[in-house]
């Protein structure tokens, strides 16, 4: 049957992955010498490529990534081990080390210098939050609402150091996003936030962030925050734009 | 005009996934161990519901799903973007060692399950490593689920015998009793208006 049926009929099975391993070879000989045959591909390729979301989408357990990566660090460990390795703690210092007494010690110099250089970064974080009294106010008002919840942005591959909090209760208009690590932009540039309602992006407001890359914005939105499902983040013109015009940098289901 | 904007929004989205996927596999070609963590919590409840809906066992399911996502720690260095988005070589690869292990049991059901469509409510999780993609996998899956509703029955069950049964074209046509024929002119109506119901700049970038 094979051999009598049209090449042409059995490319949605090609697409679909259907065919064995001779008439999947057929197809693929066939399709360089004929147009026809590549525009039915064409026609049916997308359908094909969506089938795998057709299966419910399911979580899962957490043991299986731990199996997986557990794979990956030993894989990792044998390139690892299969390179030479040019300097070696044979004696000397890591011997030095190994004198449980004075390994407790330098564990705790480091915890130490640690310590003083997280305070030191709390500070520096105090003082840049004292500077923008009234976002913090709205954050505050926002925190002790008594519904009011966080929701962390994920960066996209664009600036992948970003990171965002959109604090909102669900019910209420307001919403304040607190961001960091983000580019400081040049003049004539701006982040832009939206929320997301349907099929619909709505800009609520644009700012700047600071040389650390740190900003925040208080959004009065037009409607509840719980009627959007996504909260976003692009680059913009001064201004903003009606539309985003830039992939995002950040989001998060709401 | 307007009803064009939620097309341009969601196709810079995707772009910008896409551009993410081939960054990230071009870490994990240099052996970043990280980043294959993050094409993993962005695909795996993809590639988790696809497995299992091919073999209808969890633990079957969650062994493919880690042999796929372990050959694409060993293999990325041989995806080439410009061949195809990497969802569909890694969604391959995941329905073949699914199929694969179907017929190692020689279980195929016949029952006609995975032929319907699946009830169970979406298991989406909260705080996932990658929120964004999660939400989009859920909207394109639904999007997905609703177009196959609406592909005729006959045409419907040809395509998910072919795709989630791994049935050939001949096991096919004898397990419905029919033609040879009739079964490329369904599967090819079927996929055909799979693509024209699905907005392929929606759903699949």
């Amino acid at each position: 049957m094979t051999l009598e049926t049209h090449v042409e009929e059995l490319i949605p099975f090609y697409a679909l992955g259907a065919l064995d391993a001779r008439e999947a070879e057929r197809v693929e000989k066939h399709l360089p010498t004929c147009a026809q045959c590549r525009a039915i591909l064409d026609e049916v390729r997308g359908g094909a490529e969506a089938l795998p979301y057709a299966a419910t989408p399911i979580h899962p357990s957490a043991q299986l990534k731990q199996r997986l990566m557990g794979r990956v660090q030993a894989d990792l460990g044998s390139i690892q081990a299969a390179k030479p390795t040019p300097v070696r703690l044979r004696g000397g210092w890591f011997n030095w080390l190994l004198v449980p007494s004075r390994a407790i010690a330098i564990a705790a110099m480091i915890l130490l210098i640690v310590s003083i250089a997280w305070a030191a970064s709390l500070n520096g974080q105090v003082e840049q939050l004292r500077s923008q009294v009234n976002e913090q106010r709205a954050a505050l008002a926002l925190l002790s609402q008594s519904g009011a919840v966080t929701k962390e942005l994920q960066a996209t591959a664009i600036q992948p150091r970003a990171r965002g909090q959109l604090i909102a209760d669900p019910r209420s208009d307001r919403a304040l996003l607190v961001v960091s690590g983000l580019k400081p932009l040049p003049a004539g540039r701006v982040y832009q936030a939206w929320l997301i309602k349907g099929k619909t992006p709505i800009g609520v407001g644009t700012f700047i962030v600071d040389a650390n890359g740190s900003g925040q914005i208080l959004i009065n939105a037009p409607e509840a925050i719980g009627a959007y499902q996504l909260a976003a983040l692009t680059e913009e013109p001064a201004g903003g734009s009606p539309l985003p015009t830039t992939e995002i940098l950040m989001a998060s289901p709401l | 005009m307007l009803s064009q904007r939620p097309s341009l929004f969601r196709e810079r989205f995707m772009k910008t996934v896409e551009r993410a996927d081939e960054a990230l596999m071009t870490a994990i070609a240099r052996k970043d161990g990280a980043a294959l963590e993050e094409l993993y919590d962005r695909y795996a409840p993809s590639a988790l519901g696809l497995a299992l809906k091919v073999l209808s066992e969890r633990p079957a399911a969650e062994e493919v799903v880690q042999e796929a996502f372990w050959r694409v720690w060993k293999f990325a260095a041989t995806f080439d973007s410009r061949r195809g988005r990497f969802p569909a070589w890694l969604f391959g690869m995941v329905r073949n060692l699914a199929i694969d292990e179907l017929r190692r049991r020689s279980a195929h059901p016949l029952s006609g399950d995975g032929v319907g469509l699946d009830d169970a409510a979406l298991e989406i999780p909260d705080g996932a490593a990658d929120v964004m993609e999660t939400v989009w996998t859920s909207i394109k899956s639904v999007h997905v689920r609703e177009a196959v509703e609406q592909l005729p029955d006959l045409q419907r069950e040809v395509i998910m015998l072919a795709y989630f049964q791994g049935l050939t074209r001949e096991e096919i046509a004898k397990r419905l009793g029919e033609p040879a024929g009739t079964i490329h002119t369904r599967a090819r109506l079927a996929l055909q208006k799979l693509r024209t119901i699905i907005d392929p700049q929606q759903v699949m970038g």
